[in-house]
């Protein structure tokens, strides 16, 4: 009879494993602000009728079944595919770099999208994931082996993860994509830090790093030219140069950023609701949605938007904390696409905002795009993966 | 132990200080969105809200100008003109739906339309057309990293021949009135079709003109002169809308709110009364959103017509004075087409002494090039030439004023040598003649002592082979006289050039000579008419001027407007002589045209309207290729009648050869242009009396 009655219980719990009632909340809240945001800035009637809230739902169904389909592998499954997960993402990146015209045509400059027929997808958006599976897998590896932390075992460890980012990195460099490619160096940032290698080697490596960072942006400030000769293209200085002196900017994006930057600063304390909108501005419902969230829902509404993006980093950072004891390699997952959401969140507000630099980075979960919202899903599925394993986890735990 | 503890803490650490640096950064996420919303929410909003005033004017047709008689001289022909003035943000497929409705009511089906269609053209409007067609040959990969206008051109491109091939002749007019409207800026108007507007078209354009946005039926003027090129070189010509402002007087233009593309009087009378003429463009105010909608539209000024010109000119009285020149040149070049082969021009000015309006004035020009005449009115007031004997009046005057003569004084006529100079003498030897007959018979010789005595030289006889005395000043001093009469000054006429004439810069007692019987400064026509009609008008110098009344713009085609001004007479100075001194002068004068011995007697003597004036004959030279060839330039001045003189004229027929039984040709000119104007003035009174 008890044997019976556990049985069922077990059942019953099995299934509520696979409901984490936060994450899809958070979701859920997500998808709602992105489709009302996609919905007011195709009020402006500036893209020809196309549909692009219909087109958002069905990315973002796809981007569930993923959710749901990753929920079937378990995370020691990941941890032992990571590798080849991590290299077939270097295979596309490569492949990527040699493809012809036809499937891979040059944008702004970069080869950085395969241009199928119906069908555009950038693969440095999916390798980043993998990436962080490498290195998560690399980490948990290292620290299993080598029990006893020293100095010598953190080097040899940094130079492993080095490598590990190097490539991809490279890779997207040779598109060229420089944007990606910081993109990238920070996260691989945040996971060196949150791997334990110990201070002195990081506050090394941030050092020689800040140097050359530093003498290398000196260089081409001041001697542009000479930079280009060297193989820097002139565009990228061009960046470098408005980023310390943003009056230069073209003034087409500038003119962008003004009537964002305006459109966003209108909606002031309560917002003009849905629509409701008054100023049309490229990019709306991608890279500059933000200045829709704030000109449709006001002070209130953006700065709900924003303590949502900080209870999602604060959701990820405790599921890390907590998984670490026995997961280390879910919570290095955790905190990888913890960096992920952090740098493109405030990069793009910020952008919005007019404190950082003005950039294509795409407001992960509100912002239109397939492969963004895809790959955040591939993401967010792995994080749920680790949520889950986490209650099971716990569940047997407390038996 | 204790390390191992304190490494496996590493993580919480480390991750607790990255929470907190994500906390700070989402803080200044926040406090930023407060100081742009928030803060400065409100100066946006109101950026956003703020309205824009365009203002639009539209021309008004120019003042038209009449003769004396108010016969129009310059006219107005209205083009009717369908114009486009599209709102801001109008799109491509409401500009093909206006050009659709407005194909139905105008014909734009000439050649010239049609042939100016191009290919792009037809597949603009085929795209138009078959959008969702045309869109589809562009797939979503290869738009997305095209800019909207390599879009669209690329989309063009894949739309083929045969597709653009078969337009009906509708779809055509379609087409090429379309490609009107595209050229037009917003809140600009733009002519859509103008040259062959029809009445009909005009009017059905004008009725559905609120189905039709932006589209206005307007009228565009051009200048028409019924009198052909009589009179048209000083009459002056205006801009086309391509030329606009002219370029060297833009500021000046735009300052006083002209629009670059406005016609302006480029030359003559039109230059002159630009002011008067123009008109007040009416201008409509419109307020547009940021978004481009017009939200208001208000006429701020209401526009006018330029006002009207009455001329002082006797549009009939001018042809005929033309006539005459012309008539007379052409006999006098036929008769000595070798002796007169640098003979081109023969210039005359009539006005009236008193008022000092120009009644006529007349410039006949052969062109040697085109070898026809030309009306070249403007060389009367533009070309100068010694005046010989024409001056003497003013000579004698200058004398008596001077005190080197008194009324009455007698010199004996025979030739002068100074030393230095060659001997100088008149056409003959006239013995002793006074003061009335130095004029009649015109003496050089009485001239010479005048002169000779304003240079200090006091000697009489003068001995001749000696030296004379000289002194600069005597110079100055005739030059000033004659300026009293407008010899050497501006004439103050209404016209944007006048010559001043030509003065020498050397001093000596035989160029004064020369200066006292018009050999040595030169004047224009219209100076010598001005002079002798001071002498005519008793000593008042008025200004000579076109301009006779303003009237403001007519309501109806036949009437004229009522009066805005009138020109009234200018006394520019009176001379200082005294009447009895001008008397005389006047007297002398009345002689060379009345009493046997004169030197104009021969044309005027027995004339009923009583006349009086001066001939005068230069000595004068061509150079062709160096080589000197001596010609002469005759000239009259005249007024009649005498006792109440109401019209005055100076005639000068440059560089006539040098040989005898020529055509008097400056005389009979004379003649004739007063004849006709005593004659004119009769018919006149008769028709007049008839009435």
């Amino acid at each position: 009879m008890i044997k019976q009655k556990k049985f069922g219980d077990l059942v019953s719990k099995k299934q509520s494993y696979y409901i984490q009632n936060d994450l899809i909340f958070i979701f859920f809240l997500f998808v709602c602000v992105s489709l009302l945001s996609i919905y007011n800035a195709q009020q402006l009637e500036q893209y020809g009728g196309e549909n692009f809230v219909l087109k958002q739902i069905i990315w973002f169904t796809i981007g569930v079944c993923i959710v749901a389909a990753i929920q079937f592998l378990d995370l020691d499954q990941l941890y032992k595919a990571s590798i080849y997960i991590y290299g077939f993402g270097l295979l596309i990146l490569a492949i990527l770099l040699v493809s012809p015209e036809s499937i891979a045509r040059e944008i702004n400059g970069a080869k950085s999208w395969f241009t199928f027929p119906g069908l555009s997808l950038q693969p440095a958006e999916f390798t980043k994931m993998a990436t962080i599976l490498f290195l998560a897998a690399t980490i948990d590896k290292h620290k299993t082996k080598y029990g006893m932390q020293s100095l010598k075992t953190d080097t040899l460890l940094l130079v492993k993860l080095l490598i590990i980012i190097a490539l991809p990195v490279l890779l997207i460099m040779g598109q060229p994509d420089f944007g990606t490619a910081m993109v990238y160096l920070f996260i691989a940032g945040m996971i060196i830090i949150l791997s334990g290698i110990d201070w002195k080697i990081i506050m090394t490596l941030i050092l020689a790093g800040a140097l050359f960072v530093t003498a290398a942006l000196g260089f081409i400030i001041k001697f542009p030219d000479l930079a280009q000769q060297m193989g820097v293209e002139a565009y990228q200085i061009d960046r470098i140069m408005t980023w310390f002196d943003p009056s230069q900017q073209s003034s087409d994006a500038t003119f962008h950023f003004d009537r964002a930057y305006m459109a966003l600063g209108s909606g002031q304390l309560f917002g003009k609701g849905m629509d409701n909108l008054q100023v049309s501005f490229p990019e709306a419902h991608t890279d500059f949605i933000f200045a829709v969230v704030g000109e449709s829902f006001g002070f209130i509404g953006s700065a709900l938007v924003i303590f949502l993006y900080f209870l999602l980093l604060y959701k990820l950072v405790t599921l890390g904390l907590s998984v670490y004891k026995h997961s280390p390699f879910g919570s290095y997952l955790c905190f990888g696409f913890l960096s992920i959401l952090l740098i493109h969140i405030f990069q793009n507000i910020g952008m919005s905002l007019g404190i950082m630099p003005i950039t294509g980075i795409p407001l992960l979960l509100i912002s239109y795009g397939g492969s963004s919202v895809l790959s955040t899903m591939i993401g967010f599925g792995i994080i749920y993966r680790v949520a889950v394993e986490h209650t099971i986890h716990n569940d047997y735990l407390f038996k | 132990m204790a390390r191992k503890r304190k490494k496996k803490e590493q993580l919480p650490f480390r991750i607790n200080i990255l929470f907190f640096v994500i906390f700070l950064l989402f803080s200044v996420l926040i406090l930023q969105l407060g100081v742009v919303q928030i803060l400065n929410g409100e100066e946006f909003q109101k950026e956003i809200e703020r309205t824009v005033k365009d203002t639009t004017k539209i021309p008004v047709p120019r003042g038209k100008i009449y003769d004396s008689n108010y016969d129009v001289i310059v006219d107005n022909k209205p083009l009717y003109s369908i114009t486009y003035t599209p709102a801001k943000g109008v799109q491509a497929e409401d500009r093909l739906e206006v050009a659709q409705k407005l194909a139905e009511l105008i014909s734009m089906d000439s050649e010239d339309y049609l042939d100016s269609i191009t290919e792009r053209n037809k597949k603009e409007y085929w795209y138009l057309l078959n959008k969702k067609k045309a869109d589809k040959r562009l797939s979503e990969e290869e738009a997305a990293d095209m800019s909207n206008s390599e879009q669209y051109k690329t989309i063009l491109d894949r739309i083929t021949k045969e597709e653009i091939s078969d337009f009906s002749k509708q779809e055509l007019e379609v087409i090429a009135i379309k490609k009107e409207l595209d050229k037009a800026y917003s809140l600009t108007p733009q002519i859509i079709k103008n040259e062959d507007v029809t009445p009909e078209e005009y009017a059905r354009v004008a009725e559905h003109l609120d189905k039709l946005p932006g589209v206005n039926a307007t009228t565009d003027w051009n200048r028409e002169y019924p009198y052909k090129d009589t009179f048209s070189s000083l009459l002056g010509s205006i801009t086309s809308q391509e030329q606009g402002i002219p370029a060297d007087k833009e500021q000046y233009y735009l300052t006083r709110g002209y629009s670059r593309n406005d016609r302006v009087g480029r030359s003559g009378l039109e230059e002159y009364y630009e002011d008067l003429l123009r008109g007040r463009k009416e201008q409509i105010q419109y307020t547009t959103t940021k978004n481009g909608q017009v939200i208001d539209s208000e006429t701020v000024v209401e526009g006018e017509r330029g006002k009207d010109l009455i001329l002082t000119v006797d549009m009939e009285f001018q042809k005929e004075v033309d006539k005459i020149v012309r008539e007379e040149l052409k006999t006098a070049k036929n008769k000595h087409w070798a002796a007169n082969r640098y003979m081109d021009d023969a210039l005359a000015v009539v006005m009236n002494p008193k008022t000092g309006e120009i009644l006529a004035v007349s410039g006949q020009h052969y062109n040697d090039e085109k070898k026809e005449y030309e009306n070249n009115s403007f060389r009367a007031l533009y070309d100068a030439h010694l005046p010989g004997s024409t001056v003497k009046g003013a000579t004698v005057l200058a004398g008596y004023e001077s005190g080197v003569i008194s009324p009455g004084q007698s010199f004996y006529d025979r030739p002068i040598d100074i030393a230095g100079t060659p001997t100088k003498g008149s056409y003959g030897q006239l013995g002793l003649v006074d003061d009335y007959e130095a004029l009649k018979r015109s003496s050089n010789v009485y001239m010479f002592y005048i002169a000779l005595k304003m240079g200090g030289e006091n000697r009489y006889p003068f001995p001749n082979g000696s030296k004379a005395a000289f002194n600069s000043e005597g110079f100055q001093q005739m030059r000033n006289y004659f300026q009293q009469f407008g010899l050497g000054v501006k004439t103050g006429v209404d016209y944007p050039y006048e010559s001043t004439g030509y003065e020498g810069d050397e001093f000596g007692p035989g160029l004064l000579m020369d200066y006292a019987i018009g050999q040595y400064d030169s004047f224009t026509t219209l100076q010598l008419a001005q002079y002798v009609s001071t002498i005519a008008n008793d000593g008042y110098r008025v200004r000579p001027h076109f301009l006779k009344e303003v009237r403001n713009p007519s309501e109806t085609e036949r009437e004229l407007g009522s009066v805005v001004r009138s020109e009234e007479t200018e006394v520019l100075n009176r001379i200082q002589m005294k009447d009895s001194y001008i008397e005389r002068v006047q007297e002398g004068f009345r002689r060379v045209y009345q009493e046997t011995g004169g030197t104009a007697a021969g044309y005027f003597k027995g004339k009923d309207y009583n006349p009086a004036g001066k001939t005068g004959t230069a000595e004068n030279e061509v150079y062709e290729d160096g080589v000197k060839y001596d010609t002469e330039n005759h000239s009259l001045i005249g007024y009649a009648p005498f006792d109440d003189p109401e019209v005055a004229f100076a005639v000068i027929a440059p560089n006539s050869g040098v040989v005898r039984d020529l055509h008097p040709l400056s005389k009979i000119i004379g003649q004739r242009i007063m004849d006709t104007y005593f004659d004119l003035k009769k018919e006149r009174d008769k028709e007049e009396m008839k009435e």
